[in-house]
């Protein structure tokens, strides 16, 4: 087999956002539901399965992982459960743990990267929702023939967080980088990074190596980013949907939008198709007396109230008389009859009784958190 | 040591009863309810059972089948001590080994159940919807000490003669047995559904060819045979929702029994689920000009129509002023503008242009899988 082309990847899902509370109170960022069916997590996984990629180390955080083994199961839906395929989770805390000890904190990424015998590697996150032709940068890597290749997509910098990195480009191409909150100007569109790169393999051994040496913190996207400026490295401008997500109400925008036909179909129905959990439902049911109009919704749900301008995930309930607007309801979420729930996100398995009502608003979307059974009127006063 | 009960399941049909639905297809491979094929109701019923070790028996247009059935992952078939076995007729020295009738179908593959060396064998038929848990047939056949037990239901007596007839004594012991009786005696319907001891049956079945008595059904020469010596047979009675799909009629009517929320077979049980092999496609997209009312929707569809009264499979797409009702209409079909479907079952992938009319009257309209009916004026 020719192994030229073949590619491993460093999936490092350590990101956590206080703004996204209380949604990740109980799962990474990697797990959080998006519409109706997937999880911020698949598009990274369908990328890399998309490009054949079969080689996979994934870093979490401690106590987060429980949801994420729940998810991915095998890795079938992802293609990893094959013959030769293998995917590897590994808890962040353990390498810091291994570094207060004076151990080699990346010997098991090192291992893992002369293991996958693949010339190249991609390192990516799960907090940007996009999906990129990872053989069309990988083609783009080989023309350019420097170590590492960085995707960006041009944004309005509102659109990225503090922390995010922009990458400017002067006359002659030389790329610098800097977190977006050190940006003195702002201009129209900026290049926002999207933490994702493929590198050259030995140079990324090489690399890790020399961090080890130096005693540096154990987050390879990181280390890159801080350490990309010493480097000259190529750019790769993705040009597809995308969603940056900060907060609460970014990671709601971004849900709606996918109302938009034209966003649905450049992110789900690419040539890239996105995979996600398979799970055992039965399609979903609207009874005589529903009334749902513009929204999604996922299989195994019965609806029999109004469902307008929302995304209504797998397995959920909207009784009798029940109104769900400009809404996200999350796996199993149930909205009683006569109950009315607007502007809010309804996590998993969370109920809304009879004739309650919660009602936010677009800019502060109200969070029901995952479980909770609400008996009294939540409404949002401003 | 062999396995305890192994599961057998006749796929063989033509279905020439369901015209264009099985021209392509194996009847048990046909769509039923949204996202289902229709024996996924027998093979569901195995895992839920604990019956892990099944073979399949098929013989025409076996392709969508195996493919279908694959590894048996989808059902959880496909672990250490299970497996789904796809058991075809084949060439052999001794000629070729194409199946006669049911028992037939059982006797060509004795090598294979040989090689599973069952205590018992489960007979069931590949088109049939329905819930059933065999694992308490099993312990009815064992308590009883029967040779064989067949699953029966009561149908109406007006009905009955389409039936195989069991009458029985007391203790439900079956004592007569008759294949579509023109004045039946009794309303207990055989389901079509055995347990065979299969050390006997495989002495009947042997001894029956080497004599030259050939035993091609189970229905019209094993059963018969089986009560003419004298063996214990036994009727295990079963209360629920049963509905052989063999005909467009009954297949669309047990569509539209399907969409009922309330209805008897109760597809929501999370206790009892029914597995598929799950196809990926995005949510589905309800826009703000459609009407969809007491339906049934798949994944990956898109509604810009009204639906009333039907089930789209996954993956359907409807087009503006277009109206489905009382309908089912399975997955990958591209449904244009203005279209009007009604009464009828549409196929698999099959494309409706706009403006179309289907309209079934008195009998189900039918188009068949990739039929391509009208033209679509945005056609790519």
């Amino acid at each position: 087999m020719n192994n030229s082309n073949k590619m491993a990847a460093i999936l490092s899902n350590v990101s956590s956002s206080q703004a996204l509370r209380p949604l990740t109170d109980v799962r990474p960022i990697a797990t959080l539901p998006f519409d109706c069916k997937y999880r911020l997590i698949d598009f990274s996984l369908s990328s890399l399965s998309n490009a054949h990629i079969d080689n996979i180390f994934m870093t979490f955080n401690e106590g987060e992982t429980q949801s994420v083994f729940d998810h991915l199961g095998s890795g079938a839906e992802w293609g990893l459960d094959g013959f030769s395929n293998r995917y590897f989770v590994y808890i962040q805390q353990d390498f810091y743990r291994l570094k207060e000890q004076g151990k080699p904190y990346f010997a098991q990424q090192i291992n893992f990267l002369r293991k996958s015998k693949a010339p190249y590697t991609v390192l990516l996150g799960s907090k940007f929702i996009c999906n990129v032709d990872l053989n069309a940068v990988l083609k783009i890597h080989k023309l350019a023939g420097k170590d590492i290749t960085t995707v960006y997509k041009k944004v309005s910098p509102d659109l990225a967080g503090e922390y995010d990195t922009i990458l400017r480009f002067d006359e002659d191409g030389k790329m610098t980088n800097s977190y977006r909150k050190q940006l003195t100007e702002v201009q129209d569109k900026e290049a926002l990074c999207l933490n994702l790169f493929i590198v050259n393999t030995e140079w990324l051994i090489n690399f890790i190596q020399e961090m080890q040496n130096a005693g540096e913190i154990g987050s390879i996207a990181h280390l890159i980013r801080a350490r990309m400026k010493d480097y000259d490295v190529n750019s790769y401008e993705y040009t597809g949907y995308m969603s940056n997500i900060t907060s609460v109400k970014a990671f709601y925008d971004a849900n709606m939008v996918m109302l938009d036909s034209q966003n649905f179909t450049s992110l789900l129905y690419s040539s890239q198709p996105v995979h996600t959990k398979i799970k055992n439902e039965v399609p979903t049911y609207f009874s005589q007396e529903s009334n749902v109009i513009n929204s999604h919704l996922g299989s195994g749900c019965i609806v029999q109230g109004e469902v307008k301008n929302s995304l209504i995930s797998r397995d959920s309930k909207v009784l009798k008389g029940a109104k769900v607007e400009e809404s996200l309801v999350f796996t199993g979420g149930k909205v009683k009859e006569g109950a009315t729930v607007k502007y809010a996100i309804i996590d998993k398995n969370a109920v809304v009784e009879n004739n309650i009502s919660i009602i936010g608003t677009p800019e502060k979307p109200i969070v029901i958190p995952k479980g909770t059974v609400v008996t009294e009127d939540i409404i949002a006063t401003d | 040591m062999g396995i305890e009960m192994l599961g057998l399941i006749l796929a063989g049909g033509q279905g020439t009863r369901l015209g264009k639905l099985t021209k392509d297809i194996a009847k048990p491979a046909v769509p039923f309810g949204g996202r289902y094929r229709i024996i996924d109701f027998a093979l569901s019923n195995c895992a839920n059972s604990n019956v892990k070790n099944v073979g399949v028996i098929t013989q025409y247009q076996p392709l969508a089948l195996n493919s279908h059935i694959g590894n048996g992952a989808p059902w959880g078939l496909n672990g250490i001590n299970s497996g789904v076995t796809i058991l075809q007729p084949y060439s052999s020295q001794e000629g070729s080994k194409w199946f006669e009738g049911t028992s037939h179908a059982v006797y060509q593959n004795i090598s294979y159940i040989d090689q599973q060396n069952p205590e018992y064998v489960l007979i069931l038929s590949g088109d049939h919807i329905y819930k059933m848990d065999y694992e308490a047939m099993l312990e009815s056949h064992k308590e009883r000490g029967a040779s064989l037990t067949v699953s029966v239901m009561e149908v109406p007596l007006e009905e009955a003669s389409r039936f195989g007839i069991m009458n029985t004594d007391d203790n439900d012991r079956i004592i007569e047995f008759e294949e579509k009786p023109k004045e039946p005696k009794s309303n207990l319907a055989s389901m079509g559904i055995y347990i065979f001891n299969w050390k006997r049956l495989r002495e009947v079945l042997v001894n029956g060819y080497s004599k030259g008595n050939p035993m091609e059904d189970f229905g019209g020469d094993v059963i018969p045979a089986y009560i003419e010596t004298g063996e214990n047979v036994f009727a295990y009675r079963f209360k629920g929702y049963w509905k052989d799909v063999g005909t467009i009629d009954s297949l669309h009517q047990s569509s539209m029994e399907f969409l009922d929320l309330n209805n008897e077979l109760d597809i929501t049980d999370k206790s009892w689920r029914i597995y598929s092999r799950n196809d990926i496609s995005a949510p589905q997209f309800i826009t703000e000009k459609a009407k969809v009312k007491d339906a049934l929707i798949g994944d990956g569809c898109y509604v810009d129509g009204a639906v009333k009264h039907s089930i789209l499979s996954q993956n359907v797409h409807v087009q503006e002023g277009t109206v489905i009702e009382d309908s089912f209409i399975m997955s990958g079909t591209f449904i244009g503008e203005n279209v009007v479907i009604k009464n009828a079952i549409i196929g698999e992938n099959a494309k409706i242009g706009d403006n179309v009319e289907i309209i079934g009257e008195d009998e189900v309209a039918v188009i068949g899988h990739g039929e391509i009916k009208g033209e679509h004026k945005n056609e790519q």
